[in-house]
């Protein structure tokens, strides 16, 4: 793990960071928290909190009006008891974690992992929001690294900054890929929003670093409902992080993320994710519900590429998605979704070829431990304009453990002759015969199934930006930690 | 409208409590829509829009028409309406018709067939039978109105038996829609085998649902042959209830013009040591419209389950299109199960190699194709349906018998 | 170094073993012998400790310890080494990975520091050259589309990497041409000391010319039926198991 921050920001960190030392660590926070419940009045109330144009509140109470009359959707293979949407509080200012003193503060398991991943004591110290002065560090690189990309134009802020800052940039594009009522999460988050990503890059610009949001120090507490997007003009180049390896602990239930990407012609967005959000304890006791929907957009020659790791929250509901809309556009997925003890996950991608030539490739391997159930739900659809295209999905199950369930729904639909389709997929176990042979050359039981686990995903962390890699793999190992022996 | 029909139609019917269950049933919930996950892509809306009657009317059957539309096997059942109309005397095999027939379902038209199916028949294989010849099933259907026919058959193979059957329609009347219900009790160690021969004409709509019950060490196949029919629906399910069981399918569809063709097929794998193998082809032409679904279920407990799957397509033309959805279930871990599924077109470069070797482009496209679906072929054992499978495979592709 | 007395292992309630006596002392080369399904690859697995074999009664003990109480990969770290007769395929996981990590279990398991990679490589280079393998193979998945003989030949290297004290080879000889089978010989036989012992499981003399046992035994039907010295192999190549009865 790297200490020095990638890319950070920005002015709410001088903000956060300024007024906690002001109030020395202790913000009175009450005041800022609304009633529980959803109605037009907190709609009007979050917008005007966050100071939006009328165009803003005008696209969160359309959304809402959308929201009101539709269902939540109960088809994905996951049975969880449907949260109370009247019982949850819609907004909170940028709410302060409990400080603790010192690391010998933090729950010891949190600590262990911490250690396992190899996180630094610095990073830890942030990440359990342990007050420390290390911030003051990020804000200079940080402002260094802003600097180099101010020079190229590009824009990576938190989207109420953008609203802001470029409104004509977020008016133009904001729910163009993701319409307001394309499912219940979508038009929810479109109504309460409370912050995220908004990233820009010109065109003919190929953004020198890799852009994350983990190292963003406001991350916290804007989780609930994030929306991000990102636009790439023509013939740019981004590779967007998301996510964070190390556990996180959040109070908020459900989060309902919208993410969405515009690679215009000849452009190309990398977006990776790993996410590890609390999972519930081995019981299956809390946990954090996890419906996101993230889609882009590619026009002709453009490519979109999403590649996730996915390890926590309780039950995921999850399918990034291409729009393949222009000529020779491509979109890929490469997934490693693991459920362990309680978890249930249900994540696929859709792939939508509406352009000549257009083609996509799907990877997706699940793997299921303990008493959980993994689903792949996918779409290739192939529309009767986009000629000469073609998919490859191959979608893997390992199962370890005889409690947990594996399933895969593939909808394939094809509307013309000169395309090609292919799909594969299989669902094995961890063998016996592979841990013997491990174990007789002498690597433990767990270290074997890391192992193996590792050489099953292998085609998808590969396509992760090294140090993410590093940190996914072990993510990896503990997730699956006790899980066959 | 249809649903009217159906209503006015039991008012004059004694109806048995189960069957007066079974229609309370079907009438509350109604036929399935597209709202309904399995029939997501099958809309039934065209086909129930005609105006249907639901009594038959009788027409005169003769030699010459049943020779004309037998393969020529030597056991012949013939139905005329759904009623039958001769049987064949074998010893050992019964065959009884029966009023009031309960058995299983997998949608609402299960319930509405047994609802109100006149015609309900048993077919009962005795233990150890060893039939010689398979029995040819042949349905002539001739109304005087557009028709709704229920068919209704129980088949039950006695333990050790050894039973192969093979399906055939033909109508020569107005509009029929087809609702026919089989289901087949496949007892220990018995092997079990139909052939569908669906080669309806354009006045033909059919559901077909076929449910297999098996048990202990028992084998059942299921080949369906699609091959013309403006509208076919396939239920295909397969219950595997004891250990060691056995269950293959294997479907080859060649359908042009305006026809559509849907195979839904389920395996239940609900214990261990069991294998299931499915493999269907299809081949679209014109403006036709294909559907598969496959699903495969292994319960909890079932270990040591081989299930494979395979869903293979040709598109010919623009206008024709193909959803499928091959759906793995799993809930044991030490099973093997892989599906494979691809849509694709025939290999230009093959094509090619063989014009240039002066093949005409039809005649080497007809032999890739029937290549593609030769895999299929080689899995039937029976002479008759693999002529009859060649001389459909030939007509489709315009070439000739001789060279497949 | 190893003691096996009395052995008696089954597999869900079939006996295999039926009373195994076999005692192979320091810097010796001892040749297990048997028709098919006689139990050899059961009594190799049961002293790598393959817990699908139950064993019912009798002890085996090495350096002085009772080798049955042990977890499989302890026997591995503490030197004893088995060349499958079948060795399994780990997609995705190379083989310079896999060897790696095999390595620096055992070293964790003595309290020492990983193998550095300068180490690690010389010993790559060294022992690629020992046994004639093109060293692109180490980034291959582990047996992943080897074919026989580069399975068993990968077996015997990393044999040669982890420098164990007690090596079974179990028919690491079968299917491989005479080249391979010359190659893996020598490989055996600079492995060969005076303090680390071999078991070689085959079906064939031919092996027997190259790596010389101390001493053969016949295994049948679960038993160890006769041994001798090398003669008995050229006895049973040249009149087969008959003679036996
Ligand atoms: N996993 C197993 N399950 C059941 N039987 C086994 C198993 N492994 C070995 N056997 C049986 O044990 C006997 C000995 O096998 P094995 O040790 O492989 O013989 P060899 O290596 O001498 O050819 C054979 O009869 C074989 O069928
Ligand atoms: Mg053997």
């Amino acid at each position: 793990m790297k200490i020095e921050p990638k890319i950070s920001e920005d002015i709410l960190l001088d903000e956060v960071t300024s007024k906690e030392y002001k109030y020395g660590f202790t913000t009175n926070i009450e005041s800022e928290k609304i009633e529980k419940g959803l109605n037009e009045d907190v709609i009007k109330f979050i917008s005007k909190k966050k100071n939006e144009p009328d165009w803003m509140l005008d696209f969160r109470l359309e959304a809402f009006k959308v929201w009101k009359e539709m269902e939540e959707p109960d088809w994905a293979n996951i049975n969880y008891p449907k949260p109370d949407y009247q019982d949850i509080v819609y907004y909170c200012a940028p709410k302060q974690k409990k400080k603790l003193n010192s690391l010998d503060d933090l729950d010891p398991e949190m600590k262990r992992t911490f250690d396992r991943l190899g996180i630094s004591i610095d990073e830890q110290k942030r990440l359990a929001n342990v007050a420390v002065d290390i911030v003051m560090d990020s804000v200079s690189v940080a402002t260094s690294f802003k600097e180099k990309l101010a020079e190229l134009g590009i824009i990576f802020c938190p989207i109420s900054e953008a609203i802001q800052k470029y409104p004509e940039l977020v008016k133009k594009y904001i729910g163009t890929v993701i319409p307001v009522r394309d499912n219940f999460f979508s038009a929810l988050n479109s109504a309460v929003f409370s912050d995220g990503s908004f990233c820009y890059i010109p065109k003919g610009t190929e953004c020198p670093m890799e852009l994350s949001t983990y190292f963003r120090i406001n991350e916290a507490g804007t989780g609930q409902f994030e929306r991000t997007l990102v636009i790439a003009e023509e013939g740019s180049y981004v590779s967007y992080l998301e996510g964070c390896t190390a556990p996180m602990r959040d109070e908020n239930q459900l989060h309902a993320a919208v993410v969405e990407l515009v690679a215009q012609d000849s452009a190309e967005i990398k977006y990776s994710t790993v996410q590890n959000w609390y999972p519930g304890d081995k019981n299956g006791k809390g946990g954090v519900f996890n419906f996101v929907t993230k889609r882009g957009i590619c026009h002709d020659n453009a490519k979109i590429s999403w590649t996730q790791v996915e390890t926590g929250s309780a039950v995921t509901w999850k399918y990034p998605s291409c729009v393949l809309k222009g000529k020779n556009s491509i979109g890929e997925f490469f997934s490693v979704a693991v459920t362990n003890n309680f978890q249930q996950a249900d994540t696929g991608t859709k792939m939508v070829h509406l352009g000549e030539n257009s083609k996509s490739t799907i990877i997706a391997k699940g793997i299921c431990a303990g008493k959980s159930n993994g689903s792949y739900r996918g779409l290739v659809k192939i529309a009767k304009g986009a000629k000469n295209s073609r998919n490859f999905s191959q979608c893997d199950s390992l199962l370890m453990g005889d409690k947990c369930g594996s399933h895969t729904f593939p909808y394939i639909e094809v509307d013309n002759k000169s395309s090609k389709v292919e799909h594969e997929a299989t669902t094995s176990k961890i063998g016996e015969d592979q841990l013997f042979y491990c174990n007789q050359r002498g690597i433990g039981t767990e270290e074997a199934v890391a192992l193996i686990v590792n050489g099953y995903c292998k085609e998808v962390l590969n396509k992760l930006p090294m140090e993410f890699a590093v940190e996914a793999k072990k993510l990896l190992e503990i997730s699956l930690e006790g899980s066959v022996g | 409208m249809l649903i009217e029909e159906i209503k006015k139609y039991v008012i004059n019917t004694d109806l048995s409590s189960t069957q007066k269950k079974s229609l309370n049933y079907f009438l509350e919930n109604g036929f399935p829509t597209t709202k309904d996950e399995d029939w997501k892509y099958t809309s039934l809306k065209k086909v129930l829009k005609r105006k249907y009657c639901l009594k038959s009317s009788d027409f005169e059957l003769n030699d010459e028409m049943i020779q004309q539309y037998s393969l020529g096997f030597k056991h012949k059942l013939i139905f005329k309406n759904g009623k039958i109309f001769s049987e064949p005397k074998i010893s050992g095999v019964s065959i009884k018709q029966t009023s009031d027939l309960c058995m299983p379902k997998n949608s609402t038209l299960c319930y509405l067939n047994e609802a109100i199916c006149k015609n309900t028949y048993e077919i009962k294989f005795d233990k150890n039978l060893n039939l010689d010849n398979p029995i040819e099933i042949l349905h002539f259907i001739n109304n005087n109105n557009d028709y709704f026919l229920q068919l209704r058959t129980k088949i039950t193979c006695g333990s050790g038996s050894n039973v192969k059957l093979v399906e055939r329609f033909c109508n020569i009347g107005k509009n029929t829609l087809i609702n026919s219900c089989m289901h087949a009790d496949v007892k220990r160690n018995s092997f079990f085998e139909i052939s569908k021969l669906q080669s309806y004409n354009d006045n033909t709509h059919t559901i077909d649902n076929t449910l297999i019950d098996q048990d202990r060490d028992s084998t059942a196949n299921v080949h369906t042959f699609s091959f013309d029919g403006s509208f076919i629906r396939n239920n295909l399910n397969f219950y595997q209830n004891n250990e060691n069981c056995t269950s293959n399918m294997n479907g080859i569809t060649i359908i042009d013009k305006s026809n559509f063709v849907d195979h839904h097929t389920f395996v239940d794998h609900k214990f261990q040591n069991c294998l299931s193998n499915e493999s269907y082809k299809g081949v679209y032409f014109d403006n036709t419209k294909g559907v598969f679904n496959g699903k495969i279920m292994v319960r909890p407990d079932a270990q040591k389950i081989n299930a494979f799957q395979s869903n293979n397509n040709l598109l010919f033309s623009d206008s024709a299109s193909i959803k499928t959805k091959p759906q793995l279930e799993i809930y044991a871990d030490d099973v093997k199960c892989s599906h494979g599924c691809t849509i694709g077109q025939i290999d230009k470069k093959s094509l090619f190699y063989m014009r240039s070797r002066g093949f005409s482009e039809k005649t080497a496209k007809g032999l890739l194709t029937f290549a593609f679906l030769i895999e299929v072929i080689e899995k039937l054992n029976t002479k008759e349906i693999v002529d009859y499978a060649k001389t459909e495979i030939a007509k489709k592709l315009s070439i000739e018998k001789d060279l497949l | 170094m190893l003691e096996i007395i009395n052995l008696k292992a089954q597999i869900e309630d079939k006996t295999i073993l039926n009373g195994v006596n076999l005692k192979v002392n320091k810097g010796e080369v001892h040749a297990i012998m048997g028709p098919n399904g006689s139990g050899k690859s059961t009594l190799s697995s049961v002293i790598a400790g393959n817990e699908d074999y139950e064993v019912s009664s009798g002890s085996i003990t090495y350096e002085g310890d009772d080798l049955l109480e042990m977890a499989p990969e302890e026997r591995s770290h503490r030197g004893v080494f088995l060349s499958f007769q079948y060795p399994v395929e780990i997609p995705g996981l190379s083989v310079s990975n896999f060897i790696k990590t095999a390595i620096n279990e055992k070293r964790k398991a003595f309290g020492q520091e990983n193998i550095s990679a300068k180490e690690l490589l010389q010993l790559f280079k060294e022992k690629c050259e020992l046994l004639n393998i093109d060293k692109e193979y180490l980034s291959r998945s582990l047996n992943e589309g080897f074919s026989g003989g580069e399975k068993k030949r990968n077996e015997i290297f990393q044999m040669a990497m982890m420098e164990p004290k007690l090596s079974i080879l179990d028919e690491t000889d079968s299917g491989l041409d005479i080249d391979a089978l010359k190659i893996v010989a020598n490989g055996v036989n600079s492995l060969k000391s005076s303090s680390n012992s071999i078991i070689l499981i085959t079906h064939y003399q031919r092996l027997l010319n190259y790596i010389v046992p101390d001493f053969v035994h016949i295994l049948k039907d679960g038993k160890i039926v006769m041994s001798g010295d090398k003669s008995l192999a050229h006895k049973l190549e040249k009149e087969g198991y008959s003679f036996l009865n």
